[in-house]
């Protein structure tokens, strides 16, 4: 019972914090966190289940990636109208330098999400289909010494993949994008 | 004393004890190095490492290793060398004991010493062996013919003799060697995070001169290079966040934070071009250290 206590007192607190740090922000601002919070909380959500951790659900997965699909694209584009960085924003000014890397990274969410949902089939744990290289550790080609993660895999080789692999590549998309394009504080 | 005899006098203290600290040798080179290296091992660590995040422009779309990622800091703007096997701009005419001593020590093949925004302390434990995989997989780098770009740093600090006297005062070990009594999977864990993987390098506090400052070990620090922003990863301040070890080595593998947030930042890079790459075992192996920290390092506020 303490033990519960605590961890929603925590969950509490971090609800609080994550809604304090949105205080302030208002119109497009505002409508942009509201679409990133949906993202974040369906994958908090698919988490546990893509893990392994709950029993799998196609219809899930398929909600999921459906919600996921609907924020990015040319929905998120649309929400970052160039000077829409007030002070609650956390959108770095890099977004309007480098517009072109930040719409193809919202692109590219669109069409991972889309996969998610083909793969929806494959459950974790699923066999890999061949070949799918994922060594690439430093630097062009099979060899590990260099470039970020392997080549993009495309859309089709994705949906033959076990949806929790898919799942990783969708937030290697928003990490990457969070990277370059998200303030770590204002 | 007349005041043309006092500031002559000082001039000369000032000038004799530069001129000494200029001289002072630093450094000791190592013994021949004739391991064999593995590529796959040597490119595993450069991984940990973080070589291939901090050596590759990847945002101007540079190639793999060729330096040129700009860090900008509150003593200047540093931009990460050419590591690629190119002669003339990269390391194509090191030895690998000028490469061991370098990694270790923090020395380039001049004999200057490099500035702390390469993260050498962190890497003084590697072994031979370590030295030589590593040495082995950058051989395998393509040479890029570019010169990464100067270091843009103000007076004093583009005196390179001046960090003599920061390695004397500053630089630490970084003991990542095994503690008696604690389970292989933690020494493990000891042993990346506070070497390899570098966490310390942006979440413990700095002082003025940018040398980590012991009693803020893994506290977090606001004033990282560019803005960003380390939060603390001590304990209470991470079971405070939701974290567990199960969702740290979640974390540490995909990005993807208890909230459901995917983390970007630096985090994000480390992620992306580091932890991702590591085996399930040394992700939960960190994750297992974090989680249940030195005493000793804790209690000294």
């Amino acid at each position: 019972m303490k033990k519960t206590l605590a961890t929603l007192t925590a969950g509490g607190l971090l609800m609080a914090t994550l809604a304090a740090s949105h205080q302030g922000a208002t119109g497009i601002v505002r409508e942009r966190m509201d679409g990133m919070v949906a993202m974040r909380d369906t994958v908090r959500d698919l988490t546990p289940m893509m893990r392994g951790r709950t029993e799998y659900a196609r219809e899930a997965v398929l909600d999921a990636a459906a919600a996921l699909e609907r924020h990015a694209g040319e929905t998120m584009t649309a929400l970052f109208p160039e000077g829409s960085d007030d002070a609650a924003s956390y959108a770095r000014a890099e977004i309007w330098q480098d517009w072109e890397t930040f719409e193809a990274m919202a692109m590219r969410m669109e069409v991972v999400a889309g996969a998610l949902a083909e793969a929806a089939d494959n459950p974790p744990g699923s066999a890999m289909p061949e070949p799918v290289d994922n060594s690439t550790m430093m630097g062009g080609g099979p060899s590990m010494m260099g470039g970020g993660t392997a080549t993009e895999p495309d859309p089709e080789m994705l949906a033959q993949m076990p949806v929790d692999r898919v799942f990783t590549v969708a937030a290697q998309v928003c990490s990457a994008c969070h990277t370059q394009f998200r303030a770590a504080r204002n | 004393m007349k005041w043309w005899k006092l500031s002559g006098l000082l001039i000369g203290v000032v000038a004799a004890t530069s001129g000494a600290v200029i001289l002072w040798p630093i450094g000791t080179r190592p013994d021949p190095i004739r391991l064999d290296g593995d590529v796959g091992r040597g490119a595993y660590l450069a991984r940990a490492s973080g070589c291939i995040a901090c050596h590759t422009n990847a945002e101007g779309g540079g190639a793999p290793l060729a330096g040129g990622v700009e860090l900008e800091t509150r003593f200047g703007t540093y931009y990460s060398p050419n590591l690629t096997t190119d002669p003339v701009h990269g390391i194509g005419d090191w030895t690998i004991e000028d490469f061991a001593v370098a990694i270790r020590q923090g020395i380039s093949p001049e004999g200057e010493p490099y500035y702390p925004t390469f993260i050498y302390p962190f890497y003084a434990d590697f072994t031979d062996q370590d030295i030589a995989d590593l040495w082995a997989a950058f051989q395998t780098v393509p040479a890029v013919a570019e010169a990464a770009p100067d270091h843009d740093v103000g007076f004093p600090f583009n005196l390179r003799w001046t960090l003599k006297l920061w390695r004397a005062a500053f630089l630490t070990d970084p003991e990542t060697e095994p503690v008696d009594g604690r389970s292989d999977i933690w020494n493990r864990g000891r042993e990346l995070a506070r070497g390899a993987a570098h966490c310390g390098a942006c979440h413990t506090g700095r002082n003025i001169v940018g040398a980590r400052i012991t009693s803020s070990f893994y506290a977090g620090n606001d004033a990282l290079p560019g803005g960003d922003h380390a939060p603390s990863i001590r304990l209470e301040d991470l079971i405070d966040q939701g974290w567990t070890v199960d969702s740290l080595v979640y974390a540490l593998e995909t990005g993807i934070t208890p909230s459901g947030d995917v983390l970007g930042g630096g985090m994000g890079e480390v992620v992306q071009y580091g932890t991702s790459f590591l085996t399930p075992e040394d992700r939960l192996a960190i994750a297992t250290y974090l989680m249940d920290p030195e005493d000793e390092d804790w209690v000294r506020e």
